[in-house]
């Protein structure tokens, strides 16, 4: 509270600074100046007619002061919390407040937390789901759609999901068959809604997080991308429309399909599994382009498999593959391909028309130089049939084989792929553990720190108000004090 | 000042508690009639001036352990405590507005006083009662409680050349006054 060390002598004149020094003087019983003897006795009166309590008062004054001392000396537990509590300085207060503060913080976030570990999350931005229009009535607008959404860049955008979306999205097969049967019914969801390419960014994807299952099914159905919220742990699935080129009306739709399945087994099951795999092809019709077997100490054993196989094939070996093991995750694309069918269809039957006009011409030409013009047009229409053939082809085979994509992977490899699998726990999984416990720890301890900081911050200012407030008026309270005697 | 003080019962007991408790105790010994006096010159009521004090060091032992003496002395600190009881007595009476008139005046005009003859005394606590209030209660500080121009400059708050200047001020006036009187 000191304000300043300045002395009197900074501000006084020399008189008044003799005047305080003989009144100083007196008060402490020194001599004065002969001149200053005056002011002396007028310290010295002041001093005389000072308030003295007499005996009474102070007995009473000591007694007040015995009991604060046995107030003091008890032990019951109240009386010690209030004597705490009247001697707390605003600065133990904050104190206590701020570690009470801090403890309920951190252990609602420590739940939080640990609760968030527990929940599977997709680590990309997005889902990306390929709209198909699957009615009828849909047709043109389907066609437009998919000539100008159906490019060569769109299924690269949801290949990529696939492989990022792989370790963490969880495929429920019956959950899915229910999906499946509904897409290949489209009266019972109604007429479809042709959609170009979906993005389903996270902040739905928390909201499909909520606990709601099928949260977001009505939304999704609709451009058959699929949310699923299966209880507690939360499944998020995607795959595009899952209706096979057949079941469609094959003289009408072509689909471009490509599958992706990643199944899961026994860690010494990989090798078996995968042979099965390649029985299971053959078995239908289909055959592998490339194969990939690995196998490491770490991160243990696995397999990866390219196959063809006709599009009519394509349900039935993906369900047979699927019941080799565990699915971890299934992703499928299909690309509506039937307005690029069809132009390359009809513009190789138009070539395949002029030829044959031309052909008729050929055989009643009788001149010369018609001839030769007639044989130079059709050399034309050849050269042109046989690349609209190829391309012709290339679509039709697009739409006639269909591209599968399977991983099999050693059980609890994916998500858990660092852990050993022998089930021992040892100084990898002590550190492992030790760190997440650090991480969370630290984080726990700075949102602590903000939450307290801000509250600290409010508390200070409230402080500040209520003292100056309260000073405030207790000066005015002495400034009036004659006013009110 | 502690000749005649009697310790309170406990004394014993609270000697022999903490040193924070003994210390006090000794305060408590050492400044009991300088916070009478200090109380009664600001408050002019003698009986309040005993309940104030009572209060003050209730408030002071409640926060003894608060005490920085690194922040102050412990006297100036005690002062404060009681500065603020008897603010606090004074906002209470300007809200209750009862009194209308002081029936124990410390600085009324004492006829008994003026019978012996001490014409500067009865002069002085005429002059006393008619200064303004922080004028009054500088001189209690000072005059009534002895406490020296530091320690009045923290109970107020404000700087040690103010406290010179206002007491000489102070003074001043009062002679002024008696000299006219």
């Amino acid at each position: 509270m000191r304000r300043s060390t300045n002395s009197p002598e900074s501000t006084l004149d020399p008189i008044a600074q003799r005047e305080l020094e003989a009144i100083e003087a007196t008060l402490s019983g020194a001599d004065v100046s002969p001149d200053l003897v005056d002011i002396a006795e007028f310290s010295e009166a002041i001093r005389e007619i000072r308030p003295c309590l007499d005996d009474e008062a102070r007995r009473r004054l000591d007694g007040k002061a015995a009991t604060w001392a046995t107030r003091s000396a008890s032990s019951n537990p109240g009386a010690r919390l209030r004597a705490w509590v009247d001697a707390a300085t605003t600065y133990r207060l904050a104190a206590a407040a701020g570690v009470a503060t801090t403890l309920l913080v951190a252990v609602v976030v420590g739940i939080s937390a640990l609760g968030d570990d527990e929940t599977p999350r997709p680590t990309a931005e997005g889902v990306v789901a390929t709209a198909v229009p699957t009615g009828e009535e849909s047709a043109s607008s389907a066609d437009a759609t998919a000539s100008k959404e159906s490019t060569a860049s769109e299924k690269p955008a949801a290949a990529a999901y696939t492989a990022d979306q792989r370790a963490s999205a969880v495929f429920e097969p019956d959950i899915a068959a229910a999906r499946f049967r509904d897409a290949r019914n489209p009266s019972a969801h109604g007429a479809a809604i042709p959609l170009g390419p979906i993005t389903l960014p996270n902040e739905l994807l928390s909201k499909a997080r909520g606990g709601v299952r099928h949260q977001l099914a009505p939304t999704l159905e609709g451009a058959t991308g699929l949310v699923d919220i299966n209880g507690a742990r939360p499944v998020v699935r995607t795959f595009n429309a899952r209706t096979s080129g057949n079941q469609l009306g094959a003289g009408r739709r072509k689909l471009d399909r490509d599958t992706s399945l990643t199944v899961s087994t026994e860690r010494n099951r990989v090798r078996p599994v995968a042979d099965q795999a390649v029985d299971v092809v053959h078995a239908h019709d289909g055959q592998v382009l490339s194969q990939q077997y690995s196998f490491d100490k770490k991160l243990g054993s696995s397999a990866y498999f390219e196959i063809e196989v006709p599009a009519t094939q394509l349900d039935g070996l993906v369900d047979e593959l699927s019941g080799l093991g565990s699915v971890e995750s299934q992703n499928e694309t299909g690309l509506d391909i039937t307005k690029e069918f069809n132009t390359q269809r009809a513009q190789l039957a138009d070539t395949r028309a002029e030829r044959k006009v031309l052909l008729e011409r050929l055989a009643e030409a009788v001149d010369a130089t018609e001839i030769e013009h007639l044989n130079s047009l059709l050399a034309d229409a050849r050269t042109r049939i046989a690349n609209q053939r190829q391309d012709f082809q290339r679509v039709a085979g697009r739409a006639n084989v269909s591209t599968v994509s399977l991983s099999i992977v050693g059980h609890g490899e994916g998500a858990q792929g660092d852990k050993k699998d022998d089930g021992t726990w040892g100084l990898d999984d002590a550190i492992d553990v030790a760190g997440d416990a650090l991480r969370i720890i630290g984080g726990v301890l700075i949102v602590a720190a903000a939450i307290l900081g801000a509250l600290g911050l409010v508390g200070l200012v409230i402080w500040f108000a209520v003292t100056s407030i309260t000073r405030q008026r207790r000066e005015q309270a002495l400034d009036q004090a004659d006013t009110h005697p | 000042m502690e000749g005649t003080i009697e310790a309170p019962p406990q004394a014993a007991r609270v000697k022999a508690a903490a040193p924070t408790e003994a210390a006090f105790e000794a305060l408590y010994r050492t400044s009991r009639d300088d916070v009478f006096a200090y109380l009664a010159g600001l408050l002019r009521d003698r009986s309040a001036a005993e309940e104030i004090t009572a209060q003050a060091f209730e408030r002071a032992w409640r926060k003894r352990a608060s005490f920085d003496a690194g922040r102050g002395n412990r006297r100036a600190w005690l002062f404060g405590i009681a500065r603020n009881a008897a603010l606090d007595e004074l906002r209470r009476r300007s809200r209750q507005a009862e009194m209308v008139a002081e029936p124990n005046d410390e600085f009324a005009a004492d006829p008994a006083s003026a019978a012996d003859g001490i014409e500067l005394r009865l002069a002085l606590k005429t002059a006393i009662g008619g200064l303004e209030p922080r004028q009054r209660e500088l001189i209690a500080l000072k005059f009534f409680a002895g406490l020296g121009n530091g320690e009045i400059a923290e109970v107020l708050g404000v700087s040690e050349s103010n406290v010179g200047t206002r007491i000489h001020r102070t003074i001043t006036k009062l002679r002024r006054s008696c000299n006219e009187a």
